[in-house]
């Protein structure tokens, strides 16, 4: 057991409240930053590299004549430029820009420059947290660690779980589980659920599509299934057409799951296309554009499976 | 492993009113009649509600005869004069009858006596919204005027009334600062008011007023009747004989009054009945006639004449005086259920004959209209404001549960009908039945607005610590927009008087000078802010201004409850008020101290979140932070941010109420206790406090218009925050974050902190399916936990109301929900209709 130290700082990409779907009841989820993964749908761009990255929304600008700030110094020179024309709005070198933190970022009076992740410590995360404890009471929810993957930051995660039980509150993480096992082991202790992902079954196609194959994530699922049997696991699949929307998936899944008493359910997650735009203010080009969410007949279909499989009429399962 | 997705088969649902208009259905749900579809279709085809002068130019006729008279025994009298004279009519369908006009549609009363000094000037200003309306461009509150009624109005009401009505011996009758304060510098002015502060006192009778329904339908007209014969025998002190005996034989004309208007209904009905080659409608005529034979006269003896009771009764207290928002409904399930529970059990009515009885009282209320002839009036209460709230749920008298079958068929009722009646208003409480409360939420997503809810873990614990007991405490109902009653104990029936909070910011910045009213000195000179040499100083500053514009609410507070006595008397209320009728004392008297009395006044705020926000962001950005001047925010404030956008920014994106931030929620309470502590300063009663609430209807509008450019990034003239909501769209944290710091920035170590409103915008998909319904539960428990007074939810996609700006037809029927009430989406301005779609709207984070 590790101590809570309520001074052990992460980075953290945003806290978000009001959530539904993370977990039971109403929860809060924290997005850490970092992750071992590159799924080519991935909707969380912002949160896969292991530092603060610099995001700009052209949208919010007003453009040099109004404001123009982010033109000089402690910019790097070249990094922001505006282009002949009326449109007066900035333009961002992202090469140039490389290094912007904090200092430049500072300087935007509209939000249009910012940075995605910041360092913070277990308690000031909590006290922002514990501010929805009277939804979590009414719920049954509580807070959620995601990210990114959360539990590559295993040392921040664990304080931070430890000390959300110390407040009395619920909690539960998302993870794709492609971590050494040590970190797993580390930081379930103080997880109520785990929500952990099941991509594809396929090794090869799991590497092409996510960028590792599944050889560890299954087994560190597997131990972690008999390691902690008092623990919930709730098993998801992000649903996207032509890449894993196809039943054998969904059995293969369950073939791995349903021997093991405490994993409790198997969600699927249809895809959708939110994060398209961050990879715009990431400076980044949004790869694969032909991804579109799958038809509510299709989840239905594969839903009806799960249902089977654990004994349910599939009325009422859907969203 | 993120976000992956949200489980959602339909990305954007609509609500039940948004489906029902989008495939053109007469209503949202099935258990409607074709009889109440029928009156339904044809209130909306008459239109623009039309002004209806017969009680006014009857109650003109009997005043010119009693002059001299004690002014109760006159109101009775005039009352008695209207109810043998006004014309009665009854309409194909109509089960529950009794109406003020000669028309099947919306109508509104004005009153001479309140403010016939306005008449000529308001016929000039509805002419001008109507022709507007006429060229197509999009439709506002508008009203009928046909050019018999104008005429009648400049030959005979306002002639005689302009001069002798209460609003300008009101207007004469304040301080000069003070009429300055809220009329401006023109002394003859007695229309438009300044925005700085929002007196409604010159434009009701009475602030928001329930009566006690229950004691017409357990003792009819006749027993209170007899009650005041009784104690009129039994004066004996000469001065009793003076004072009450007045009171008394007014009791007795009304009650006669009241009958007789019944009565004439009644042989009405029977003459029709009579005359009637259709069965089943002879057999409504017949039955209309033996209840209106009955009742109010008696105490009711069935569900039907226990409805037909309480409709003549809320009918009379229109045709008395104007009560603000009209008439609230009281705790309708609770002295309603005896009768409901007799008449199922003895097979004389179904639930569905018992639903439609109710839906022809609310077709009846939505017919009454409150037209106001004062623009500043019109303005604060758009859309028709009127709040009727029928109050259902909650906690008995005994401390036991109040839900009953009767609250659940009142709430279904209301459910289909794709009208802005009525106001269910549901009490919640720690124990409030799920099966209940899944109800509630089922009928909150139908996307009207309604039902409202109120919180009894905050409002019992009010009246408790303000003197009541704990059964009466228990027993509230719910009044006007989102305030609350003890129909026998309250006596507080002088309108209040909101604070423009963003004006008191304009006042400690701009030396106590109003921009938008070209430098007028409203406000105390509190210096240059440029010489603040700490954020404390600028906070004194506030303070000063806001206990300057405070002591004036309470001045124009004292000069209204002093001469109203002279003016207004309503005989029928007070008879309805224990307190009232064991000290026989007219009610509109609750100045003089009714004995036994909670007597509350009450601070009414404008602008809160704006208020906090522009605080907030000077401390931050000047002093905390240093990133702007004194002179760079002054600056760009007075060109009312034009060519200041980068300045614009930073103080748009400066920390704002709403988001958990402690240091910025803090200055609200701080807000709200400097009102509180300099209304104790100086208030006159023990145990008689001020009421500090946020219940701006629609004041917000207006009000902006008022105030110059604020510092959280508000240029003129832009609505201000609205209740105790943060500021449009700047609560980024969801609904839960937004919550919490409203329940911290409330000032609930005092025990006067009175009604908060609270707007909350979800769209459908947020609440969809069961689990959305579910969701929506706990959002309302944890509202109860949090202790705050009232929330409602408009469920609708913004999309829906865009489209209906564009094609007003079309979405004739769509209704949003305003303050403490909802309105016709088409019948608002394009400012209030903007101020809409700009509020925040809460979806669950995916
Ligand atoms: S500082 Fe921000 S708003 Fe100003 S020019 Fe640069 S990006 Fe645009
Ligand atoms: S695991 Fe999640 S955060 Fe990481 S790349 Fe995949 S989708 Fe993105």
């Amino acid at each position: 057991m590790s101590q809570a130290t309520p001074n052990q700082k992460g980075l953290v990409l945003n806290i978000q409240h009001f959530c539904t779907n993370d977990g039971p009841g109403i929860r809060t989820t924290v997005f850490l930053k970092f992750c071992s993964l590159r799924c080519k749908w991935c909707c969380n761009p912002e949160s896969i590299g292991q530092r603060p990255e610099l995001a700009y929304d052209i949208n919010k600008c007003i453009g040099k004549k109004a404001c123009g700030k982010c033109l000089q110094p402690p910019a790097p020179e070249g990094a922001m430029y505006v282009l002949d024309g009326p449109d007066d709005r900035v333009h961002i070198n992202w090469d140039l820009a490389q290094g912007c933190g904090e200092e430049t970022t500072s300087v935007c009076p509209t939000g249009a420059l910012y940075l995605f992740g910041q360092e913070m410590t277990v308690d000031q995360v909590l006290d922002e947290v514990e501010q929805d404890s009277a939804f979590y009471r009414e719920s049954g929810g509580g807070v959620t660690l995601s990210g990114g993957e959360c539990l590559l930051q295993p040392d921040f995660s664990t304080a931070l779980l430890a000390e959300a039980h110390e407040r009395g509150i619920n909690t539960a993480i998302e993870t794709a589980g492609n971590v050494p096992w040590a970190f797993m082991e580390e930081v379930l202790p103080h997880v109520d659920t785990v929500l952990h992902d099941h991509k594809l079954t396929d090794p090869i196609r799991h590497k092409k599509w996510v960028g590792a194959d599944n050889t560890r994530i299954l087994a560190n699922f597997k131990k972690a299934y008999e390691t902690f049997p008092d623990k919930t696991f709730i098993a998801r699949t992000p649903i996207i057409p032509g890449v894993n929307d196809d039943e054998e998936h969904i059995r293969s899944v369950l073939a791995f799951i349903r021997p093991h008493k405490n994993v409790v359910d198997y969600q699927l997650l249809p895809y959708h296309r939110y994060g398209e735009t961050k990879y715009g203010f990431l400076g980044k080009v949004y790869e694969l554009e032909d991804f579109t969410p799958p038809s509510s007949e299709t989840m239905d279909r594969l839903r009806a499976i799960i249902d089977e499989s654990f004994g349910r009429t599939a009325a009422g399962k859907t969203g | 492993m993120a976000k992956a997705a949200v489980k959602l088969a339909d990305p954007n649902p609509l609500s039940a009113q948004e489906r029902a208009i989008e495939s053109g259905k007469k209503a949202l749900h099935e258990n409607v009649s074709e009889r109440i579809l029928r009156m339904i279709e044809l209130i909306r085809n008459y239109g623009d509600p039309r002004l209806t002068l017969d009680r006014t130019v009857l109650f003109t006729e009997s005043f010119k005869t009693t002059e001299g008279q004690p002014l109760v025994l006159r109101w009775a009298k005039a009352l008695k004069h209207i109810a043998e004279n006004i014309a009665v009519t009854i309409f194909a369908d109509e089960l529950i009858v009794g109406r003020p006009n000669t028309w099947f549609g919306r109508y509104g009363l004005v009153y001479g006596e309140l403010d016939g000094s306005l008449m000529k000037e308001a016929l000039g200003v509805f002419k001008a919204v109507k022709d507007k309306k006429g060229q197509g461009s999009i439709p506002s509150s508008s009203v009928t005027v046909l050019a018999e009624d104008g005429k009648v109005i400049e030959e005979v009401l306002f002639p005689y009334w302009n001069g002798r009505d209460f609003t300008p011996a009101f207007i004469k009758a304040l301080p000069e600062e003070t009429r300055h304060l809220i009329y401006g510098p023109d002394p003859n002015n007695i229309s438009v008011q300044t925005g700085m502060l929002m007196c409604t006192g010159a434009w009701r009778h009475s602030q928001n007023w329930a009566h006690d329904f229950g004691k017409i339908l357990t003792r009819g007209c006749k027993g209170i009747r007899d009650e005041a014969r009784a104690k009129l025998a039994a004066l004996e002190h000469p001065y009793d004989v003076v004072q009450k005996m007045p009171f008394l034989e007014s009791v007795i004309i009304v009650c006669d009054a009241m009958m007789t208007l019944a009565m004439r209904y009644g042989r009405l009905a029977a003459d029709m009945a009579s005359r009637e080659n259709d069965q089943q409608r002879k057999n409504e005529l017949q039955e209309i006639a033996e209840a209106c034979a009955w009742v109010p006269e008696n105490p009711a003896r069935t569900f039907r004449e226990a409805v037909q009771s309480q409709w003549f009764t809320q009918m009379f207290s229109r045709l008395e005086q104007n009560i603000g928002g009209q008439v609230s409904m009281g705790r309708m399930d609770q002295y309603l259920y005896p009768y409901y529970q007799k008449d199922l059990a003895d097979g004389r009515i179904t639930r569905e004959s018992a639903e439609e009885l109710l839906q022809c009282v609310w077709l009846n209320m939505w017919q009454s209209t409150e037209v106001k002839l004062s623009p500043s009036a019109a303005a604060s209460m758009e859309g028709f404001a009127h709040f009727e709230p029928v109050t259902i749920g909650g906690q008995t008298a005994d401390g036991l549960d109040a839900t009953n079958e009767l609250s659940y068929v009142i709430l279904e009722s209301a459910r289909p009908l794709p009208c802005t009646y009525p106001e269910i208003t549901v009490r919640i409480y720690a124990n409030t039945p799920d099966r209940f409360l899944h109800a509630v939420a089922e009928a909150v997503k139908d996307g009207t607005g309604r039902p409202k809810v109120v919180n009894d873990e905050n409002i019992v614990p009010f009246y408790l610590s303000n003197g009541a007991t704990v059964p009466e405490a228990l027993d509230y109902a719910c009044s006007g927009c989102c305030e609350s009653r003890l129909v026998n104990r309250e006596t507080q029936v002088t309108g209040n008087t909101g604070t423009n909070l963003g004006a008191v910011v304009e006042m400690a910045l701009r030396d106590g000078k109003s921009k938008v009213w070209k430098d007028e000195q409203f406000g105390l000179k509190t210096g240059d802010p440029k010489k603040f040499a700490t954020y404390e100083d600028l906070w004194r500053a506030f303070c000063a201004q806001l206990e300057h514009f405070t002591k004036h609410v309470m001045i124009q507070q004292c000069v209204a409850v002093t001469l109203k006595p002279h003016f207004f008397a309503a005989p029928m209320a007070s008879m309805l008020h224990d307190l009232a009728m064991k000290e026989c004392i007219d009610l509109h008297r609750h100045g003089e101290f009714i004995p036994g009395s909670i007597d509350l006044p009450c601070l009414e705020t404008v602008g809160k979140g704006t208020a906090i926000d522009s605080l907030a962001a000077i401390k931050h950005l000047i002093y905390d932070t240093k990133q702007l001047t004194w002179d760079a925010l002054l600056d760009a404030l007075e060109r009312n941010w034009e060519g200041k956008e980068a300045i614009r920014q930073l103080c748009l994106n400066a920390p704002k109420y709403g988001n958990g931030i402690e240091w910025v929620d803090a200055i609200g309470w701080e807000i709200e206790r400097i009102q509180l502590e300099c209304a104790r300063r100086y208030h006159v009663r023990a145990n008689q406090y001020y009421m500090q609430r946020s219940v701006p209807v629609t004041a917000h509008v207006p009000m902006g218009r008022a105030v110059w450019a604020t510092p959280n990034g508000r240029p003129n003239p832009e609505y201000l925050s609205e209740g105790i909501s943060a500021s449009h769209g700047m609560d980024v944290k969801g609904p839960t974050t937004a919550l919490h710091s409203m329940a911290r920035a409330r000032c609930g170590a005092y025990k006067e902190k009175g009604a908060d409103l609270i707007n909350m915008k979800f769209t459908p998909s947020t609440v969809a399916g069961e689990d959305g319904t579910r969701r929506l539960m706990q959002v309302i428990r944890t509202w109860c936990e949090l202790k705050l007074w009232h929330i409602q939810f408009n469920i609708i996609n913004k999309r829906t109301l865009l489209a209906a700006q564009k094609d007003p037809m079309k979405y004739r029927d769509l209704i949003v929900r305003i303050a403490g009430y909802s309105a016709f989406f088409v019948d608002l301005s394009p400012m209030q209709q903007a101020e809409i779609i700009a509020r925040t709207e809460e979806e669950m984070a995916h």
